[in-house]
């Protein structure tokens, strides 16, 4: 079944294992090794110390072992089915479509949430995933697309997660630990429920092996020596979703364990299908028993808890970013397919924008709610005043996430690339969160500086990984989503906490213009217009980035010079945006996408459209957020990701997508 | 005797300013021509530290959440909601016309936009760097001076302080000399009250000890596993309700386990927020004092 040639490497692994094992064990409990097996053989506890053993140590170990296993099989399944090695529940979305699930269940049915947690979790993951395959296309399901399609999944569903939390608060601090995914046990009831559930998904995972070996000689190489495809690829997905909603269900959002760990088997030597899957079941139930221990260690000294999704990211996400470098070069060739769409700006698209420009900012200024209801009036100076500011903020963000959208898409030459993606508003949260949490205070008063400081750094270390490379497209992608992936387990374990702290982070998170002040507004609008005239000025760069390498290097350009220069000019864009309005998703993604589907095709009206769009977008989502809801008031980016996501749908409704 | 320097202090302030209120808050002397009227809060323990002075604002935050979770003092059904803790819509409370809008943890230019609907006090209620509870005493004393409740808001320290001097008394002696005070989470995980919270200041002023001490911070809580409550060797161990999914622990194993709970020193608490203004000091001591004597009559 397994390779003989690597038979000695797995007898190593498990003796790593076997160590790492007991160290999990030692560092849990104070008892001396003959109790323990006394305990395990069957004696009867007495002290505390004896249950705490029995009943939070050794069912946290099966824990462990039985999610790490599901985590990494369900990372192999997607792997070996998309033949990608990037597939994962956390890149595809699954695992936080099974959260996402989860939350609205506990909101609306809270007994279906936890007596049926599973099928809850697994129709979310199912959805997360559809959605994903959706947009980046079957065929997308190899490539970087479908990372790209994962991870704004991951944020419009976190996007629509934390808003439901936001607007519920005390009653979701539990959802908080859970989030960040965390091991913890008090008895062997949820050790219990889980085995009898994943031990079937397990062993039918393995019955697969022949059609996966078929499945490498492509589809209809399978197809022709008799495997029925459709079935088949569907059995395969709903395994590997099944067994990411059981281990969501159990223990949370533990992300890196499915993406690590079958990467980690074919470079220990697993070729084969049915030893790629062993094998990488073994290692993804090594690799968290090993990040766990650190957690159970690290929560030894420090005062709040640290949940064991903290150490998976910490240890996973530089464990990406090492793999994907030593596969690079491929893919790079590639060059930027535009989304199909007519060949130049109408004038009445024009015209449409400018209309809807103009209407949506008067409404935005003239539509508010008050106790009597609807009301349709010109300002009052005051009202006039605390409106603007934001309507202002709103467009210019809009405009700038747009520009950097433009950019990063001609850069990777991906249409689904985008900054939020791509780490860039990562930085500032993560900077963000780190002061108020280490000084004690609050994230409002920690400044604009801070957050333009932690987007820098992301730049920093985009622009450091990416060197080698002369910052080829795919180096750029996977860094920084890579990236955005730590920074994000970073902020989750920051929010695990649940204090009072928790809920202002989700709101600023919500990415609003609530704040932003005349001052910060106009400078906003200043420095988007700016952003503008430079795309503009660089668009022969930009076109040429997009045409691939050896037509920009025939065409004289400098890819070492454009390449970072572009990177820092879209970074900078998503730096100003998020330091003042907090992060802003899709924004980036959608209009760009939709001003080629105008027919912006060329950089520079793809760049005015887009701006259009995108301003258009955040005055409206920001306006949204005012009114839907009064008094209570939504944060427009959430707002923006939310109708972004219905953008996306009805898109896939036409299957016009790619 | 804290007390009458206050007091001394206030005549004396009074005097200097004869007419005019000064007010101090964060930026220092806010000087109020009159005792305003309508009165907007934008916090739940300003909101308390108000209400605790038998004054009802025009307007305050996620009404309908604060019932569930602070509950005491009780919110008049005339109180308008203005929204989220976070952003309150500054639009509704324009329309109010308060005469002035009591706010914590906002940034200077958010301080700057509120002044132009009404005059700002900005009170720095919790933080890591100071002691909470002698913060909320100092606002709760000026908000006192700026409705000219300042008889009332001695009083009322006053009968706190010696009730809680009264349960000391009889909690003297009773069986706990040490009490761990805590929040459920989930099957794992619980929160534990330490330095620099409302619940561990009213232990110590009820001359109890911590079992489970924890080092200071913003909010004076620590999130730990569970099997932390081990420590709680012969102390009493009291967890604040709404338990929410934290309820699951109780048919864990390591949970009836744990030295307290297995000897019967575990007790409930009543909603309490531990977050509030300086009564809530005396709110904790009171529910701390009858969980004990329900563990040992």
């Amino acid at each position: 079944m397994t390779d003989r040639r690597i038979a000695p490497r797995a007898t190593m692994i498990g003796a790593v294992f076997l160590a790492v094992a007991v160290a999990h064990l030692a560092a849990g409990t104070d008892l001396e090794v003959s109790r323990m097996v006394a305990l395990v053989l069957g004696a009867e506890p007495g002290a505390f110390a004896d249950v705490q053993f029995t009943h939070a140590v050794l069912p946290r170990l099966a824990m462990a072992l039985l999610c790490g296993a599901a985590l990494g099989l369900a990372g192999s399944l997607f792997q070996q089915l998309t033949q990608n090695p990037l597939a994962a529940p956390l890149t595809l979305g699954a695992a936080s479509g099974a959260w996402l699930a989860l939350v609205i269940a506990t909101l609306l049915l809270p007994t279906l949430a936890t007596d049926r947690a599973e099928w809850v979790a697994f129709a979310g993951a199912s959805l997360a995933y559809s959605l994903v395959v959706a947009i980046s296309g079957l065929r997308g399901l190899i490539g970087l697309s479908a990372v790209l399609a994962g991870m704004a999944v991951n944020l419009l569903f976190g996007a629509i997660a934390a808003t439901i939390v936001l607007l519920q608060s005390p009653y979701f601090g539990h959802l908080f630990v859970w989030g960040a995914g965390d091991l913890g046990q008090s008895g062997w009831d949820k050790v219990t429920w889980l085995t009898p559930r994943l031990l079937p998904l397990l062993v039918a995972s393995f019955l697969l092996g022949r059609g996966l070996t078929l499945l490498r000689t492509g589809a209809e190489g399978a197809e022709a020596r008799g495997l029925p495809l459709a079935p088949f690829l569907a059995v395969t997905a709903g395994l590997a979703l099944g067994l990411t909603a059981l281990a969501v269900a159990a223990v949370g959002l533990i992300g890196f364990i499915g993406l690590v760990a079958p990467n980690l088997a074919r470079f220990a030597g697993a070729r084969r299908p049915r030893a790629e899957l062993l094998m990488s079941m073994g290692l993804g139930a090594g690799l968290l028993l090993a990040t766990d221990l650190l957690a159970v260690l690290a929560n030894q000294v420090t005062r709040d808890l640290v949940p064991s999704g903290a150490m998976t990211a910490l240890v996973g996400a530089p464990a990406l970013i090492w793999l994907m470098r030593r596969r690079l070069g491929a893919g790079d060739q590639a060059i930027y397919r535009l989304p199909p769409g007519p060949s130049r700006v109408a004038f009445v698209v024009w015209l449409g924008l400018a209309v809807a420009a103009v209407a949506m900012t008067l409404a935005a200024l003239t539509v508010g709610r008050d106790e009597a209801g609807w009301q349709a009036a010109w300002p009052t100076m005051l009202t006039l005043e605390l409106r603007w500011p934001r309507v202002l903020g709103a467009a210019a963000a809009g405009l700038a996430m747009a520009l950097s959208g433009v950019i990063l898409q001609r850069l990777i030459r991906n249409p689904l690339a985008s900054p939020d993606i791509m780490g860039m508003t990562a930085g500032a949260t993560f900077a963000l969160v780190g002061t108020a949490i280490l000084g004690g205070g609050s994230i409002h008063e920690a400044g604009a500086g801070t957050a333009i400081l932690g987007s820098l750094l992301v730049l920093g270390l985009l622009l450091w990984l990416g060197r080698r490379h002369g910052h080829a497209p795919t180096v750029l992608a996977l860094a920084g989503i890579a990236l955005a992936a730590l920074l994000d387990a970073f902020v989750k374990v920051a929010l695990a906490a649940g204090s009072e702290d928790s809920y202002a982070i989700i709101g600023w998170l919500g990415g609003s213009t609530y704040r932003v002040t005349a001052r910060e507004a106009c400078q906003l609008a200043l420095a988007a217009l700016m952003g503008l005239g430079l795309v503009l000025l660089l668009r022969h760069w930009l076109t040429l980035l997009s045409a691939g390498d050896d037509t920009a290097l025939a065409r004289g350009l400098s890819l070492r010079l454009a390449r970072p220069l572009c990177l820092t000019l879209a970074a900078a864009l998503a730096a100003l945006v998020t330091a003042w309005l907090g992060p802003v998703a899709f924004v980036g993604l959608l209009a760009p996408h939709a001003a080629v589907m105008l027919g912006g095709r060329r950089v520079a009206a793809q760049a005015l459209v887009a701006g259009g769009i995108g301003a258009i977008l955040m005055v409206g989502s920001d306006w949204l957020g005012r009114m839907a809801l009064f008094p209570m008031q939504l944060p427009a980016g959430s707002v923006a990701s939310v109708l972004g996501g219905g953008y996306f749908m009805y898109l896939l409704m036409r299957r016009k997508l790619l | 005797m804290r007390h009458i320097i206050v007091l001394v202090f206030l005549f004396w302030g009074g005097l200097v300013h004869a007419g005019a209120l000064t007010v101090e808050d964060r930026r220092g002397a806010q000087r109020f021509d009159s005792s305003p009227e309508r009165i907007a809060v934008l916090d739940w323990a300003l909101a308390q530290q108000v209400l605790d002075l038998d004054v009802v604002p025009v307007a305050m935050p996620e009404i309908a959440l604060y019932r569930d979770w602070v509950a005491e003092p009780a919110i008049p059904p005339e109180v308008i909601d203005i929204g989220r803790r976070g952003a309150p819509d500054l639009e509704r409370l324009a329309a109010l016309g308060p005469d002035v809008i009591l706010v914590s943890d906002v940034a200077p230019a958010d301080v700057a936009r509120l002044e132009r609907i009404a005059p700002v006090l900005v009170f720095d209620t919790f933080d890591a760097s100071h002691d909470n509870i002698a913060a909320a005493q100092r606002i709760y004393l000026m908000l006192a001076r700026l409705f000219d409740r300042e008889a009332l808001a001695l009083a009322r320290l006053d009968a706190m302080a010696r009730e809680i001097e009264h349960l000391a008394d009889d909690l003297r002696h009773r069986r706990f000399r040490q009490v761990a005070i805590i929040r459920l989470n989930d099957a794992a995980t619980i929160w534990v009250y330490g330095e620099n919270s409302f619940a561990v200041a009213a232990l110590e002023r009820l001359g109890l000890e911590n079992a489970l001490p924890q080092p200071p911070s913003r909010w004076g809580v620590a999130q730990r596993p569970l099997d932390t409550l081990a420590e709680v060797t012969d102390g009493a161990l009291l967890a604040i309700r709404p338990h929410g999914p934290g309820a699951e622990v109780f048919d864990s194993p390591v949970w009836r386990f744990l030295p307290a709970v297995a000897q019967d020193r575990f007790a409930e608490m009543p909603p309490l927020w531990s977050y509030g203004g300086i009564l809530t000091l005396g709110r904790h001591a009171r529910a701390i004092s009858a969980a004990l004597i329900s563990l040992a009559p």
